[in-house]
């Protein structure tokens, strides 16, 4: 046998192996993906879906104000979730991974992201509990007399984003903490030994080494928060709608699926419009 | 200086994981509720809203379905993936870059989307919204996960391994069955559970592609249109339970073994 | 179990990297070979076509007599041990050495029983339940060792297989090698680019070099008769000074430098016939530098100062400058010259090997 037929022998057997993976991929994304491009084209009159091609699902988007609405409301909540979560993630992160002691680490990590392991819809509802006119916030502040009055935080803005802030916290402390563990104690001993003081070495030498970490995190926190239909459902009072909650009712209520499939391929032209800024964001701070 | 940050940074640490905790430990504390409402005050403990819980049908069918397709759906993506790493990693593919591109593609796509796009396809072609449905949609978002960390461990080191047995005259079934898979198990595992937990935990595909049948999320999902109930909280605080065991296996036999190594 | 190796021909190329160009030789059935070289000479490719591991652009391999060419690895009489030792991480020792006579299907008593005998045989008794992991490096080499002998291959490939042990173990390892070798008598292609390694262990050395074999021999000839510029540098340190023939007397050559005109033995041309040879180099290594001789086969270089001079435990290494020239040279231990002293430097004839000039790079 040749060389040749040894290799093309191989070859075929190695696509065997990624063949399965392949076809699962491409019968359930990507031919849906392409299933709900087409549908997106089409209309919905009455109760049937009608094949006429055309955008008029798209200039819906921009011509009824309450779905253009719906992605600022989208932008607004996603960003202050973000920069919330990093703000509060990163120092709790810091003194798990510098000030605590090396065998207690794991301990104390596993402990902080323990409440990810409910579930999804459990802590959103528990959120509400917490939130509610007469739950334990409003109670105990009542109680010592700091309000007089209920505050209302279940069912608003705030109260999505506190759902928000929760899980992300718990998630970017994760991605913080293994990301300032693989930078080499070394170099804080360098900045040190060069004259530099604790909040210059952080400064100058491990907030930048980990900006593309966070950077990372920050990134899947927007991808996850956008895409999220859950939070804002049960903590966000239904008063201002979120993008994926729009798309919902497109396909609930008025069971409008090439409305929905319009906005959801405009969600993901979010998604993958933020994800080149951001990466060329993060070159840039590589170079 | 150093103590008042050593105590600051104590305090602030307090006060986050307060905040990580307060509303696991309402959830969890008004379960044992003894009224109706899972509000203070808390007038307790006791152990009627479980017993609700485990006389409900419904919700303990829908806890077995979501064990189910975790299970299952998770083996499928495993085994996919894990077949997928090793044809990428062992052998030089034209375009192996867009095979692999177009393999982990799912991840970076919102559930909603992915959830949609099988809604419509399944429609499409008349297949009955299911159980089975369900799976295949969870197979979708875990088998790139799979993939990815199955891929990521299958270095040189092992390579040379699997040549030295190869060397020593076994078949290529000897070599995956006997040397590959056992050397990979940890992160076979490790991709294994964390597939399950996603799958047991997913709400949306799961609500957009079952019908009859449904799994846990889902029941829990319309147990809250009853309002705050401390049933929810009981159903809740099992699933917290059932997962932290899930994570205390993860655990023990995974990550055991791989700091040992 | 013994067999010879030949290598008729082989070309290897990667995409326009050629790896390989045009390697021929034979290794003798039982012999101890060493593949020595630089890295990315080819030997470690070399040796991976034997094992069958890579196929090659073009050539044959013939191990007994059989074109192993074609065959894939599990078919050859060849086992390989690996430069990381390839020791499978989930398995016993015990199931590590017996794997390859699990494969020809041998039944699990007598292998355990042949995994625990060669693991005794190697030092390694009681630890048959053990994890690769457990096991220092020297440990794991024996245990690699032994499964790659389980099987009784017929030429056994050791790709740098003492590279990751520290200097004493290395040491000790090459001793053992030799005498595992020499005890079983199965011809062991050995790869490593440390010289001092080659000569230690090897019946043969092959010496490498840009994919394309330089020379081949017993480890003396190669270290004091090397056939070119570049295994006289690889082997060790060299002199080399510039020189052309200048005449033939008899069973001499006289030799013109820029020290003057000197007689040498014609045999120091080694296999080249003088009327080939224009340009040559005078090559010796520093141990060969003289001060003290007065018989007639004596090469005299003139005066030379000492430029600088380091205590190297058996001999004073130090430069020499010989008019614009610097010679390396190993003084005696004893010896009472100083840095900038001069001294007389000369040089044995029967030491000095002559070697047809080459452009250096």
């Amino acid at each position: 046998m040749s060389t040749d037929q040894v290799a093309v022998r191989e070859r075929r057997k190695a696509i065997g192996f990624v063949l399965p993976a392949l076809v699962w991929t491409l019968c359930f994304f990507v031919l849906p993906f392409a299933f709900m491009v087409v549908m997106s084209l089409w209309q919905r009159i009455g109760t049937k879906i009608v094949h006429t091609w055309s955008l008029d699902n798209y200039a819906a988007f921009f011509a009824k104000p309450h779905f253009l609405q719906g992605l600022v409301n989208s932008l607004e909540i996603t960003l202050s979730v973000t920069v919330i979560s990093i703000l509060l993630a990163y120092p709790l992160a810091w003194i798990i991974a510098m000030r605590i002691p090396e065998r207690w680490q794991r301990a104390a990590l596993i402990l902080a992201i323990l409440p990810f392991w409910t579930s999804y819809v459990v802590r959103s509802y528990a959120w509400m509990l917490v939130l509610a006119r007469s739950g334990i916030i409003n109670q105990s502040l009542l109680g010592i007399g700091i309000i007089d009055e209920p505050l209302e935080l279940a069912s608003t803005r705030t109260a999505t984003i506190i759902g928000f802030v929760h899980f992300f916290v718990m998630l970017l402390t994760l991605t913080i903490y293994a990301n300032l563990k693989q930078l080499s104690p070394n170099y804080a001993r360098a900045a040190a030994d060069l004259g530099a003081g604790p909040v210059r070495t952080f400064i100058h030498v491990i907030l930048p080494l980990t900006i593309p970490g966070v950077m990372v995190g920050a990134f899947l926190t927007f991808v996850l928060c956008i895409g999220d239909y859950i939070t804002p459902q049960i903590l966000g009072g239904n008063k201002e709608l979120v993008l994926p909650q729009i798309i919902m009712l497109q396909i609930g209520r008025r069971a409008d699926l090439p409305a929905a499939s319009a906005l959801s391929i405009l969600l993901m032209l979010v998604v993958t419009f933020v994800y080149v800024l951001s990466a060329r964001w993060l070159k840039l701070e590589r170079a | 200086m150093r103590l008042l940050s050593t105590w600051s940074g104590a305090i602030y640490a307090a006060l986050i994981y307060g905040f990580i905790f307060l509303p696991v430990i309402v959830l969890v504390l008004f379960s044992f509720q003894g009224g109706r409402f899972p509000i203070p005050p808390f007038n307790g403990p006791s152990l009627k809203w479980y017993r609700s819980v485990l006389a409900d049908s419904t919700l303990i069918d829908a806890l077995l379905n979501s064990l189910l397709v975790a299970l299952s759906s998770s083996a499928i993506a495993c085994l996919l993936g894990f077949l997928a790493a090793y044809g990428l990693a062992r052998h030089r593919l034209p375009a192996a870059g867009v095979q692999r591109a177009l393999l982990t593609a799912p991840v970076t796509v919102s559930y909603l989307i992915i959830g949609l796009g099988l809604l419509i396809t399944f429609n499409t072609f008349g297949v009955a919204k299911s159980l089975m449905t369900v799976g295949i949609g969870h197979i979708v978002i875990n088998a790139p996960l799979c993939f990815a960390i199955i891929y990521s461990q299958m270095g040189a080191h092992q390579e040379n391994i699997e040549r030295a047995a190869r060397d020593l005259g076994a078949a290529d079934w000897q070599v995956m069955w006997l040397v590959t898979a056992p050397m990979l198990m940890p992160a076979i595992m490790a991709s294994y559970f964390l597939s399950v937990t996603f799958s047991w935990d997913e709400f949306i595909i799961a609500f957009l592609l079952s019908r009859f049948d449904v799994t846990l999320p889902v029941e829990i999902w319309s147990l809250l249109r009853s309002g705050l109930n401390p049933k929810t909280n009981a159903v809740g605080s099992i699933v917290f339970l059932i997962s932290i065991l899930l994570l205390v296996v993860i655990e023990l036999t995974v990550f055991q073994k791989v700091t040992r190594r | 179990m013994t067999a010879d190796v030949n290598i008729a021909g082989i070309t290897h190329r990667f995409g326009s990297f050629t790896a390989l160009e045009n390697v021929s030789l034979t290794i003798g059935a039982g012999r101890f070979a060493v593949l020595l070289g630089p890295s990315g000479c080819g030997k470690t490719t070399l040796l991976s076509i034997l094992g069958g591991f890579i196929n090659p652009s073009h050539g044959q391999v013939f191990i007994g007599g059989k074109d192993v060419t074609a065959l894939a690895p599990a078919k050859r009489p060849t086992t390989t041990m690996f430069q990381d030792y390839a020791l499978f991480p989930h398995m016993s020792l015990r199931d590590n050495v017996a794997f390859g006579l699990r494969m020809r299907g041998n039944d699990r008593s007598s292998r355990h029983k042949r995994a625990e005998d060669l693991l005794s045989q190697f030092g390694l008794p009681d630890v048959a339940d053990k994890r690769p992991h457990e096991l220092s490096g020297g440990q794991r080499q024996r245990v690699a060792l032994a499964r790659a002998l389980a099987v009784e291959p017929d030429v056994l490939l050791l790709d740098e297989p003492l590279g990751a042990l520290d200097l004493k173990l290395r040491r000790q390892m090459q001793d053992e090698l030799k005498d595992i070798q020499r005890r079983i008598g199965t011809t062991f292609v050995h790869v490593t680019h440390d010289q001092e390694e080659a000569m230690a262990i090897a019946d043969d050395i092959i010496v490498m070099n840009a994919g394309v074999v330089q020379d081949i021999g017993a480890p003396e000839t190669i270290y004091l008769k090397p056939k070119n510029r570049f295994t006289a540098a690889f082997m060790g340190e060299a002199n080399f000074i510039a020189g052309a023939i200048a005449g033939q007397v008899g069973k001499s050559l006289r030799i013109r430098t820029a020290f003057g005109e000197h007689t040498v033995p014609r045999t120091t041309l080694l296999s080249h016939h003088p009327e080939t040879v224009t340009r040559l180099d005078i090559c010796f290594r520093p141990e060969h530098v003289r001060t003290d001789l007065k018989s007639r086969g004596a090469l005299d270089l003139g005066p030379a100062q000492i430029t600088d001079m380091a205590f190297s435990g058996t001999c004073h290494r130090c430069h020499l400058q010989v008019k614009d020239q610097t010679v390396t040279a190993h003084l005696r231990q004893n010896t009472t010259a100083k840095v900038g002293d001069t001294i007389q430097l000369q040089l044995d004839a029967a030491d000095i090997i002559l070697l047809p000039h080459e452009e250096t790079a």
